[in-house]
């Protein structure tokens, strides 16, 4: 067995996760130094600085830059945040009642390529039929003006009109009504306020529990928001080390579901969530959170769709060549 | 440099709701802890099944006083089934043996069924419940009945000599709990990989009010009381006992963020 690799490995707090961090889990023959930061600022210095040597990264920044030629970050199908995004979208109650009703209107974005707006973006289409091109999009910092994206939108189709905004934030646009919408991440406290109080900003889905529901039947996706992937000079040094990240956090993720399972001690203080799974076993198999290309193919070409029709990548670019470096040093294909 | 904290060894399972506290994410005012292996009866912190606990009570045993935290708890007429021909079942617990034999005899129901983890997939078993969750929250609605399963327990001596000790405890496990609770709707990543579980705590909401797994003498008294009711009655014990005398006396705890 050669030296074990030293390396950073930057990634959020997760149930699913904290046992390989912890080192209850440990990664095979692997020194992994853990890093834990606000998750913009790990995304950020992983894409532009490549301060670490694994990060959990956006899944559509990924994606993107794995479609424009980028080579220098190497993903494994391992998936810590997945959200369905249909509460993340926040309208002006006076003018949008419905979600056809933002056809045609203006809606502020805190970049193109990020995850959440992707998926939303995507709901809309294949649940209302509203495209990219229904709605003119207003791109900017949520409260803070002038935020630019990490990277940006490459082959945006013609008819998709993005507006950057530098001099005010989309929230204050929202408010006075320059805006019809917004979707964003998490939402502002003025329009947390305003949702608890029935104020004029109101979710787009008052029923978000149905609208996932909905989508999830009619998908079978689960949406992905990050993905784990490594700085290409740790995996030429070791190329069996993607593997091997896999597999820990694989069996982190087994031994999730084994502690949701037990019911006495309570691991996992969630009344009746055997339920709930059963409930999305119809419209999601019976791993309802599975990692890897194939248990994930329905939800991947979901993906790449909305990247496609959103103009972040172009059309050749498909499922298997998001993970190549991880099926060719694994068996899956 | 000195470290004046009174040290303490705490034995847990791995607790979802505790683990910012083996974590140290959320400090334990005035104590250095050392985490030790589940189980360790002799940790100055650790649990017991809250059979074992009232029933030393009421043997006069106070050599360990419980805090009321209560980290194992679950509804039980999912556990309950009722057997054909030859039946291979582990040895039931206790404690949810309790709750069973009780509350199917409060309900003049025959009791002798056989107890085992739901969905045990045990031979020659079937479950006494069809739609059991259904049933455990009518129950629920009617009772205010949430079984506890453990207590956490803390060497009375301990608490005898620092007249804090049993607050500080409590308030560590408590925050843990409420911050456990908000990683179930943290919208900037999913904190446990259960698809929707934000519209799952929701629906929890509606069955079981806002803290779905309150801690505290108060929120728990119905069970309590109810769980002493079914051990007198089952003999586990000789008479009812008030259930403010089983707990160490807490301090509530107040979040100054809730803008008190």
């Amino acid at each position: 067995m050669s030296k074990p690799p030293r390396f950073t490995f930057a990634i959020s707090s997760y149930d699913h996760v904290n046992d390989v961090v912890d080192g209850r889990i440990p990664i095979e023959n692997a020194e992994p130094l853990f890093i834990r930061l606000p998750i913009p600022e790990m995304f950020r210095r992983f894409v532009i600085a490549r301060d670490w040597d694994v990060s959990e990264m956006s899944f559509v920044q990924y994606g993107t830059l794995r479609a424009a030629g980028e080579r220098g970050i190497v993903g494994i199908p391992v998936f810590p945040s997945r959200l369905y995004r249909q509460s993340a979208i926040f309208v002006r109650a006076d003018r949008i009642t419905a979600p056809e009703d933002l056809r045609g209107g203006r809606i502020g974005i805190v970049g193109w390529a990020n995850s959440a707006g992707v998926w939303a973006r995507g709901a809309l289409s294949d649940m209302h039929g509203i495209a990219a091109a229904d709605v003119t999009w207003y791109q900017g910092g949520v409260e803070r003006p002038g935020r630019a994206e990490v990277i940006g939108p490459r082959y945006v189709p013609d008819d998709v009109k993005i507006v950057r905004v530098t001099d005010r934030g989309i929230e204050e646009m929202l408010w006075t009504g320059d805006l019809d919408g917004i979707i964003v991440p998490s939402p502002p406290a003025s329009v947390e306020a305003s949702i608890s109080s029935g104020g004029l900003i109101r979710l787009l889905y008052e029923d978000f529990p149905a609208a996932e529901r909905a989508y999830r039947d009619q998908t079978g996706c689960v949406p992905i928001m990050h993905v784990v992937a490594l700085d290409r000079a740790l995996f030429e040094q070791d190329p069996d080390i993607a593997r091997r990240l896999y597999e820990a956090l694989e069996r982190a993720r087994v031994e999730y579901f084994a502690s949701l399972a037990q019911r006495c001690p309570t691991l996992v203080p969630i009344p009746w969530v055997d339920e709930h799974i059963e409930s999305m076993r119809a419209a999601l198999g019976n791993e309802v959170w599975p990692y890897g290309v194939e248990a994930n193919r329905p939800t991947l070409e979901t993906y790449l769709r909305y990247l496609r029709d959103q103009g972040l990548v172009d059309g050749g670019f498909g499922v298997d060549d998001l993970f190549p470096e991880w099926q060719a040093v694994t068996d899956e294909r | 440099m000195s470290d004046s904290r009174v040290p303490l060894t705490i034995a847990l399972a791995a607790y979802s709701h505790a683990y910012e506290l083996r974590s140290g994410a959320v400090g334990l005012a005035g104590i250095r802890p050392s985490f030790v292996e589940e189980g360790a009866a002799d940790a100055d912190v650790h649990e017991l099944p809250l059979a074992d606990y009232v029933a030393g009570r009421a043997d006069g045993d106070v050599t360990v006083t419980a805090l009321p935290v209560f980290l194992s708890r679950g509804f039980v007429h999912s556990w309950i089934y009722v057997g054909s021909g030859h039946v291979s079942a582990p040895e039931p617990d206790r404690t949810v043996a309790i709750y069973v034999r009780g509350l199917l005899q409060e309900r003049g129901e025959d009791a002798s069924v056989v107890i085992a983890p739901p969905r045990c997939g045990c031979a020659g078993l079937r479950p006494r419940f069809e739609r059991a969750g259904e049933v455990e929250r009518e129950y629920y609605a009617q009772t205010g009945v949430f079984p506890i399963f453990r207590v956490v327990v803390v060497r009375t001596e301990l608490l005898d000599r620092y007249r804090w000790l049993a607050s500080n405890l409590y308030r560590a496990f408590e925050v843990a709990r409420r911050r456990y609770f908000a990683r179930l709707e943290d919208i900037r990543g999913s904190r446990v990989p259960i698809p929707s579980v934000a519209d799952h705590l929701m629906a929890l909401r509606q069955s079981l009010g806002y803290d779905v797994w309150p801690y505290g003498l108060e929120p728990n008294r119905a069970t309590l009381e109810a769980f002493v009711r079914y051990a007198t009655e089952q003999a586990l014990i000789s008479g009812p006992a008030d259930v403010s005398d089983l707990f160490a006396r807490v301090e509530p705890f107040v979040d100054v963020t809730d803008g008190v």
